[in-house]
Order: C-alpha cells, then sequence, then structure tokens
C-alpha cells in the first residue's frame, strides 16, 4: 500500500460534506455500475453478511492456546473430530466450515510453511515439541496433504461446483508442495513416539492412536499410488488397508475425549471469502465411519475398472458402478474418470480409438474390413484401403469425444447425468448424420451390395433392399440407448407426476421397440457377413443362416429358440482377454504410430481383440442377442407398467392433481423437449401418446397379440376413431369401458409374463455374455454377451441358463468383483417384475372385478389401497428405482 | 499527506460537490470503519448517506494484539505498518455512511502534483483501469 509514488490523501470530511448536499435518493455513481450489481455487495457492518465484523468488545484472535499440553484423549477427540469434519468436506461442505475450523491446522498452515520442519503449531519452537504434540502435529500434515490431492484429482476432472463438492481453499496453502515421503516419515516416527509411550497412556489409546495414524498414511500412499499409476492391484492395496484399519478403530470406541475449543467459526474471519461466518458442519463420528469405510470400497471397486474386457463391459461398469445409491463420492467419481480418461490413455494403456474399435467391432461391424488396421499401412492413394484409412479418420475423429461424453457423463451426479444426455443425445445425432454420409463413401469403397432382410418381429415386416450403414447403425444405436436412459432417469429422479407414468412407460417401451428393430437389422447384416465368411472359408458350417432366419424372438416362446442359427460354437483357443500385464495386442500389428495418432490415440499398437474373424462374430452376435433380449425385457415391462397405470387412472385410484395453470398437452411438450431436436425416431404425436396412455390403443388389442399391438402406425390411424368408441362406450354405460379394461388387465398379465421369461434368460446371463466381465457388474439395460458360449443357440431356456455358468470358465473367477453388482441390479429388477406380477394377481384384478360389479370409485377404494411410492420407497423395498410399480394392496375388509 | 486539502461543502456548492464526487469515481479509496478495520477499493457509489460503494475491494485489519500498532496507525499514515496488516479480498462492498471514520484518497504522486500545479483536474485518469473515461 505504501509505495512512494502513490499518495493517500484524507478527504472524509469534503467527502461526508459533499455527500450531505445530494438529496435523498440522489446517488453519485460510475455510468458503467448497475444498482443491479450492488445487490450483491457485501454490506460490511452486518454480522449476517460481514465475516469479518466483531461483536463490541469481541476479538478476533483466538484465545486457544495451539502449544497447551494435552492428554492422550484430547489429541483422539482432536483427530476424530477431525476425521469427521473432512468427512462433511467429501460430503460438499466448504473446507471454511470443516477443516479449516479447527486451531491446529490454522496454526500448521497460515503463514504457509516453506518447509516440512517449519510446518509446526508454533512457529521457531525454542524447547522441543512434546510427544503428544508430535502426534497431533503428524496427523494433521497428512491429514492436510491428502486433502490437497483429493482437490487436485477432483479439479482435473469434469464436476460440479457448489452441487457436488467445494474446491475453495481460501488462499491456504493446503502444502501441496512437501513430498508426501517426509510426510509419512513424520507420521511414521510420530508412531514410534506414541509406542514409547505406551506404558504410559494405556495400550488401548496407543492403539487408537496408532490406527489414526496408519489411516493417514495408509492414504497418503493410496494418493500417491494414484498419481504415480502402480499396477492396478497394487492400486487396492492401501484402500484395502484403510477399510481394515477402520474395523479396527470401530473396535476402540469412547477413549476419546472431545475438545470443542479447539475448533472456530471465528478462523473463517481470516479466510479470503466474503462468506459470512458459517457454523460447523457436524458429524457424528459413526456416520464419519460409514462414510469413509465407504469411500474405501468404492474406491477398490472404482480400480478395477482397469481390468478392461470390452468396450461394452467397460461401459457397464461405468454405468452401474455409478447407479449404486447412495452413489458414490465426487472424488471417487473424479477418481474413476481420472483413471479412464487421465491424458487422454483410457485406463492407462489403451487409445480412444482402441475402444472404439472394439465397439464398433462388438455392435456392428466384427472382423470388419474397415477396421483393419492395415488399412492406414496403405500408402497408395489410390487404393480403396488408404480411402478407407482415410474416411475411418475422419469418422473416428468425428465420433471419438461423443463417445468418451458418455462416459464422462455417467461419472456426474444423477441430475446432470440426465441434464447431459438430453445435450449429447443432440451430438449423436450430428455424428449419425456425418456417418451416414461416411457410411455412403466407404460402401463404395468395398463394393458392397444391398441387403433385403426379413424382421419377424416388429413393425417392418420386410424391407427393400438396403446397405449396412454400419457406422450410422452404431451412433443410432447408442443414441436409442441414451434416450432410454433419460426416461429411465426421469422415472429414478420422480420427474414424472404419478399421473404422467402411464404415458411415460408407453413411450419407454416405444423407444425400446425401436432400439429392437434396430438391432434385429444389425443383427440381419452381420449374420448374412458371417454366412458369407463361413460358405467361403469352409463348407462344414452346419446351418448357414438365411438372413430371414435372423429370427428375433420377441414372441415369449422365441426367447428359447436360438436366435441365431446355430452357429458353431468356437471354443476359445487362444484366450480371448490376454490376463492382465500381457500387451494388450494379440493379434496386434505393429502400426505406424503417425498413422493412428488422430482422434486422440496414442497407442502405438492396435490390435484385433477377436483372435478369429468367427470369435468376431460370435462376440458381437451374442452382444447383439442380448441388446435384444434386453430391449425385449424393457418393452415388455413397460408395457406392463404402463398399463398397470392406465387401469389405476380409469378406475380414478391414480387422479391427477388439480393443474390449473397448464395442460396435458403443454406437459407432453416438456417432457418430450429433450427428444424434439432428435430426428429418428420421431417424437410420437401428442394423440398417438395420450391414445396410449389412456389404454386406447392397447385395449382394443387382442390382448396378448403382439403383432397387433406393435402396430404403431396402425394404431394412431385407429386412434380417432377408438377414441370416439371409448367416449361413446362411457356414454352407453359401464359394461363396455369395463370389458375394454379387463382386456387391459389381460394384456399387461400377458406382457409381464413376458417380460418374466426374457427375463429368466438374462438372468443365466454369464459374466461375458452380459458384458459384464471385468471390474464390476454389468449390467440389466444393457446386458451385452461377448464372446461367450453360445448361451441360447439352443434347446430350451433352462439349459440356456444352467449351461451359461459353466460353458465360461471365467465367470466364477475371483477377485474380479465378477458380475456381482449385474446380478444385483438383475434381482432388484427382478423384484419389480415380482411385485407388477403379484399385484395384477391380486390388487389390479380384484379392482378390476369390483369396477366390474359397478362397485364405485368409492367401494373400490375402501378395499384396494394404492400408493405409488416415491423412488427411494422402491429401493428400500428392494426393488429396481426404473420401475415406480404401484403398491396395491387388497385390504379385506367388507 | 494526513491534513484534508479542501474545505467542505456547503449545501449551496451542490453541483460542485457533485462535480467532486464524480471526479472520485474509479479511484481508489480507503474507508474506514468504527471497528478498526480499513477497506480499499474503487470508489463506484454514493448516496446522500454516505454509503459507499468499492468495487474489488480487500478489507485490511491491524493487529489488534499489538496496541502500539494501532497508536503508530491513528497517528500517522496507515501505509507504513503495511507489512502487518492482515487482508483479504471481499469483492464488492457496501459500507454504511454511519460506520465511516476516515476516507483517503489514493493517487498517483504526478496526479497530485499536476493537480497543485494547475487547477481542477477536470478529469481523472483512473490508474487501475485505463478503460474508464
Amino acid at each position: 500500500m505504501s509505495n512512494p509514488g502513490i499518495i493517500a490523501t484524507n478527504i472524509t470530511k469534503k467527502f461526508l460534506s459533499a455527500c450531505k448536499t445530494l438529496e435523498t435518493g440522489e446517488i453519485v455513481k460510475d455510468g458503467y455500475f448497475t444498482l443491479f450489481e450492488a445487490v450483491g455487495a457485501l454490506e460490511i457492518g452486518d454480522p449476517k453478511m460481514d465475516s469479518g465484523c466483531l461483536a463490541p468488545g469481541e476479538t478476533l484472535e483466538e484465545t486457544y492456546d495451539v502449544n497447551r499440553q494435552l492428554s492422550a484423549p484430547e489429541v483422539l477427540g482432536i483427530i476424530d473430530q477431525l476425521l469427521c469434519l473432512e468427512m462433511a468436506w467429501h460430503l460438499g461442505y466448504p473446507l471454511a466450515q470443516t477443516i479449516l475450523t479447527s486451531v491446529y491446522i490454522e496454526a500448521l498452515v497460515e503463514p504457509a510453511p516453506a518447509t516440512l520442519q517449519e510446518a509446526d503449531f508454533v512457529r521457531n519452537r525454542k524447547t522441543p515439541r512434546d510427544p503428544m504434540t508430535t502426534v497431533l502435529r503428524a496427523y494433521c500434515l497428512g491429514l492436510v496433504r491428502t486433502c490437497a490431492d483429493v482437490l487436485e484429482t477432483i479439479r482435473d476432472e469434469l464436476y460440479y461446483e457448489e452441487e457436488d463438492f467445494v474446491t475453495n481453499t481460501y488462499r491456504r496453502n493446503l502444502m501441496d508442495h512437501i513430498d508426501r515421503y517426509e510426510i509419512r516419515d513424520e507420521i511414521l516416527s510420530a508412531k514410534h513416539t506414541l509406542h514409547e509411550l505406551r506404558a504410559e497412556i494405556g495400550t488401548d489409546i496407543t492403539q487408537a492412536l496408532s490406527f489414526r495414524l496408519e489411516l493417514r498414511s495408509a492414504f497418503l500412499r493410496a494418493l500417491e499410488l494414484i498419481e504415480d499409476r502402480g499396477s492396478p492391484d497394487s492400486l487396492q492395496i492401501p484402500w484395502c488397508q484403510m477399510h481394515s484399519v477402520w474395523e479396527a478403530i470401530l473396535k476402540l470406541p469412547g477413549l476419546a475425549k472431545e475438545v470443542p475449543e479447539a475448533f472456530s467459526t471465528k478462523l473463517q474471519r481470516k479466510l479470503a471469502s466474503s462468506m459470512p461466518p458459517r457454523p460447523i458442519v457436524t458429524l457424528s463420528f459413526d456416520e464419519a465411519a460409514k462414510h469413509f469405510k465407504k469411500l474405501c470400497s468404492d474406491a477398490i471397486d472404482a480400480i478395477k475398472i482397469l481390468d478392461y474386457h470390452d468396450s461394452q463391459s467397460l461401459l457397464n461398469f461405468v454405468f452401474h458402478y455409478q447407479a449404486q445409491k447412495p452413489q458414490p463420492l465426487v472424488y471417487i467419481r473424479c477418481l474413476l474418470q481420472n483413471l479412464l480418461f487421465k491424458d487422454m490413455v483410457l485406463l492407462d494403456r489403451l487409445s480412444i480409438r482402441q475402444v472404439m474399435d472394439d465397439d464398433l467391432s462388438i455392435a456392428v461391424m466384427p472382423a470388419h474390413e474397415l477396421l483393419d488396421p492395415n488399412n492406414d499401412l496403405v500408402e497408395a492413394p489410390h487404393s480403396a484401403r488408404f480411402a478407407i484409412a482415410h474416411q475411418m479418420e475422419l469418422f473416428r475423429k468425428r465420433a471419438a469425444q461423443v463417445y468418451i461424453d458418455i462416459f464422462r457423463v455417467l461419472c456426474q451426479n444423477r441430475c446432470r447425468v440426465r441434464r447431459m444426455l438430453c445435450h449429447l443425445i443432440q451430438d449423436w445425432e450430428q455424428v449419425q448424420l456425418d456417418a451416414e454420409d461416411i457410411d455412403q463413401l466407404l460402401q463404395i469403397q468395398i463394393d458392397e451390395k444391398p441387403l433385403a432382410y426379413q424382421s419377424q418381429t416388429t413393425l417392418t415386416t420386410g424391407s427393400e433392399p438396403g446397405y449396412s450403414l454400419p457406422l450410422s447403425s452404431w451412433a443410432y444405436l447408442y443414441k436409442l440407448r441414451l434416450m432410454e436412459w433419460i426416461v429411465q432417469l426421469g422415472f429414478e429422479l420422480e420427474v414424472y407426476a404419478p399421473d404422467e407414468l402411464a404415458g411415460m412407460y408407453w413411450y419407454l417401451s416405444h423407444l425400446a421397440k425401436t432400439r429392437a428393430q434396430h438391432v434385429e437389422r444389425i443383427q440381419a447384416f452381420t449374420n448374412h457377413r458371417f454366412s458369407e465368411l463361413r460358405s467361403s472359408s469352409s463348407s462344414t458350417s452346419s446351418t448357414s443362416p438365411s438372413p430371414s432366419s435372423s429370427s428375433n424372438p420377441p414372441p415369449p416362446s422365441s426367447y428359447t429358440k436360438p436366435p441365431i442359427p446355430a452357429t458353431p460354437w468356437i471354443p476359445p483357443t487362444q484366450p480371448y482377454h490376454p490376463p492382465r500385464g500381457w500387451p494388450v495386442s494379440i493379434s496386434s500389428s505393429l502400426s505406424d504410430p503417425s498413422s493412428t495418432s488422430g482422434a486422440g490415440t496414442t497407442g502405438t499398437t492396435t490390435y484385433h481383440y477377436s483372435t478369429t474373424p468367427e470369435a468376431a462374430f460370435t462376440r458381437s452376435l451374442t452382444y447383439l442377442r442380448s441388446t435384444i433380449l434386453d430391449a425385449a425385457i424393457t418393452w415388455e415391462f413397460a408395457d406392463t407398467v404402463s398399463v398397470i397405470y392406465t387401469i389405476l387412472s380409469r378406475l380414478s385410484l391414480v387422479t391427477p392433481p388439480p393443474r390449473p395453470y397448464g395442460t396435458d398437452e403443454q406437459r407432453y411438450e416438456v417432457r418430450m423437449k429433450p427428444f424434439k431436436a432428435v430426428s429418428l425416431p420421431e417424437v410420437p404425436s401428442y394423440q398417438t401418446w395420450k391414445g396410449h396412455a389412456l389404454g386406447i390403443g392397447t385395449g382394443g388389442v387382442n390382448a396378448g397379440g403382439k403383432a397387433g399391438k406393435r402396430e404403431g402406425e396402425e394404431g394412431e390411424g385407429k386412434e380417432g376413431k377408438e377414441g370416439g368408441e371409448e367416449r361413446q362406450g362411457e356414454e352407453k354405460g359401464e359394461k363396455e369401458g369395463e370389458e375394454k379394461t379387463s382386456h387391459l388387465l389381460k394384456f399387461a398379465q400377458q406382457a409381464v409374463g413376458q417380460a418374466k421369461k426374457a427375463f429368466e434368460v438374462l438372468e443365466g446371463l454369464g459374466e461375458r455374455e452380459a458384458f459384464a466381465a471385468g471390474g464390476g457388474g454389468g449390467g440389466f439395460s444393457s446386458s451385452i454377451p461377448s464372446s461367450a458360449p453360445p448361451t441360447a443357440t439352443s434347446g430350451s431356456t433352462a439349459t440356456a441358463v444352467g449351461g451359461a455358468g459353466s460353458g465360461n470358465t471365467r465367470q466364477e473367477e475371483p477377485g474380479k468383483g465378477g458380475h456381482k453388482r449385474w446380478m444385483e441390479n438383475v434381482s432388484r429388477y427382478r423384484r419389480s417384475v415380482e411385485k407388477a406380477e403379484r399385484i395384477l394377481k391380486e390388487g389390479i384384478k380384484k379392482a378390476v372385478e369390483m369396477d366390474a360389479e359397478g362397485r364405485t370409485t368409492e367401494e373400490i377404494k375402501q378395499v384396494v389401497k394404492v400408493k405409488v411410492p416415491r423412488s427411494e420407497e422402491v429401493w428400500e423395498q428392494g426393488g429396481h428405482w426404473w420401475w415406480i410399480v404401484p403398491d396395491v394392496e387388497v385390504v379385506e375388509s367388507t | 499527506m494526513s491534513e484534508d486539502p479542501n474545505t467542505t461543502f456547503l449545501p449551496e456548492d451542490r453541483d460542485d460537490a457533485t462535480d467532486w464526487l464524480n471526479s472520485l469515481l474509479n479511484k481508489n479509496l480507503r474507508v474506514s470503519v468504527t471497528d478498526g478495520r480499513m477497506f480499499w477499493g474503487q470508489f463506484k457509489c454514493v448516496d446522500a448517506e454516505s454509503n459507499i460503494i468499492l468495487h474489488s475491494a480487500y478489507e485490511y485489519r491491524f493487529p489488534t494484539s499489538s496496541q502500539a500498532y494501532e497508536s503508530a496507525t491513528s497517528s500517522s499514515s496507515a501505509g507504513k505498518v503495511k507489512v502487518d496488516l492482515t487482508s483479504r479480498h471481499l469483492g464488492l462492498v457496501v459500507i454504511p455512511g454511519q460506520y465511516i471514520t476516515k476516507i483517503e484518497l489514493e493517487e498517483f504522486a504526478s496526479q497530485v502534483r499536476a493537480r497543485n500545479r494547475g487547477f481542477g483536474q477536470g478529469f481523472h485518469p483512473g490508474w487501475r483501469d485505463g478503460g474508464i473515461s
């Protein structure tokens, strides 16, 4: 402030008198300054806003003496309080309300110590530290340093300030310049000091303190390893240690003595923040311990992501990992992002290109010449392969970001996930359009012949010959999946009101059907290519699949039918996945790094995951089959739930709240807004949607008639007429409407039965077939088989279920996390399905019967209790909270 | 410069007063308040009750523990004890007129000289932000 070039003039009197000449309400202000801004100004002297304001007689200085003698229980008490505060910080409270309220931490970090030796509660100490202070200091050093590391990890990734986490350090230096080793040495020597005191302070308390030091040391080590990227197995070790140390800590309760005066909100006034003083966040020790233990176990699970098997398992891992309730803490979510994308190297060893090519190969083009890495080696500009390499590179560049974004988005908090997915589908839409152009260029290069295929299941009853358009098909598949997620997350996040559920589940079913149709199309082309391959390579193949036999089995009975025409199972002569530590490339060909350098690829090797084209095809077909299975379950069950709500609303058991300020149509517009920007699939018209929500289209159909039910277009045409009928029916009397309702009931019962059947197949999937291989769970919503054994190739569902497990050599492999998470998801799902089945048999049936008997709504309500649960309640009941199945109980009263 | 070189304004000098206040806009002021703190920031706005709005303000607090410094600061300019001041960035602040004990204007020495030499610098080249004017 005192600068020789600057002169300060006292203008107090003149200023104040000048102000007095102004009239009330008149102001003098800078033209660029708006009073609107002034609203945000901090009012000095207002104790609610001005953190620096002192009450009369209050001093700023903390009176607590950091040099006082501490007893062992007191040190323990302070450390425990610090642990609680640290956890509160992880949970999203600012440092100012958590660990920076500690007098000891403040003394340690302010002013910022240049060296470790300098970092002490009392600077330039004349007398040696007493042993207890040494312990506390070592602990605090470790704490501050871990916070710095945690902060750095979080800041490097995508997270939402305030929403998830507050990264503000209020200009406090968290010792990130001090070596972790040195701090760990301090902790170690503090432990020695502590043990020398054992006789004096007692064994238990020595143990208790020692565990806490251990915890800190392990935490530091864990963060260090993540930074240095040791082997995945070693990364887990310190987290496991921390977890077990916590167990030990909890076995020694009640030794601590609280020292509340060592924490003060006054310290906030010294922080670089305009925030007024806020209370210290208090978390009970037990609660903190619970969160801490979950943090450790979540971290252990997260690290398992490095165990990469295939792109779809990876996606499933992230998807199901993040779907946990409660969701992992923000640090863990950022850690997962860090492990996934650090320096644009996926999982520390894969380039984006490798993962994307793997994904393309699984989804749309197994063993396809477009994916041949050797294309990159061709230098002749007239060669088709040169052109292919060029176009593919263009495509990869175009799609890499949106592909990676899926993973990134899934690592956000749940509300954000939905919101960001809404944006992401627009990007995918664009990628799909661009991919269509590239597809058309490529199909000329590879001289593809158009193919007519027959779909047995869905709207399309056959088609004009078409091209496979693999790249845009891939993009479309992802887009559809994201759209389903958006709707599903809407249920999870309770975006929709109970009376909207019928319509939204119908829309979900609509999307799932569209996905199934699309996958069928892909499957037809893949089967065709596969049969060409086999006929060209050998004549031993048992059955040659013709396009028309690419059966896809939504009709219930055909779930058990072999969706792929008897593909001879090719035993994995080579390990499908290399054991960890092996180079990724199996049949890798070294490729010129420069040729792979586009699209963020950094790998020096390209690879084919599939050892043989046959294996690649098998893997892809398994994936396609399970995707159809997944889509089928989704649509059947969505239909079920939709109809349940339709019945309930018909019987006035679920009634909409009064909504004077909007119409259903307006609300529908809002619900569909995210999907409006997408050209395909088109958003159904309001009339169509409303018709389905009212059960008009569905009810009119011969119950259970799959074919009838799926005619989207037709249904639309009928709508008007049936709507008319419906009204007439109501006029005519109860009789007709009631019949329709009972149709609906029958339909729902059949749909749920089919969902259940399909489900049994799903449950039987091994981790490879479920594409849940590797670190963790795969999941329901994308149960995608990989190169796995031919589960449903032949025979009954039962054998498929039984055979899947045994046929899969790696399935039971311990320590992989298995597909435990996937299984848990499936079992929740199952409970939801069973609940729907039960209420259809009991409560809803009863209600429909009573309605048929001409009872009034009031009378029905006496007997049948209906409640639409919150999504948390669904979770607590063990259900899947994407499926808000209502509670319908029959109360036998009259 | 502890002396106020100018006289006070009387109500009839209203236009002069307003002009003068306008000339201060965007200059750096040091405003001391009753609890001993001092705020330093760009002057943006003032009203009849001397409620002052400062932009990009910093809070300076004199060490309460040592009374010696306080006596030192009250007698001479605050600048001399700079090293011991603890500062905090606050951003936009409103200082209610009722708490104000002292207002100081910061200027470059060259500006002061120019004013003393010539008369009435009609315009103010805000030194922090060349952009105003």
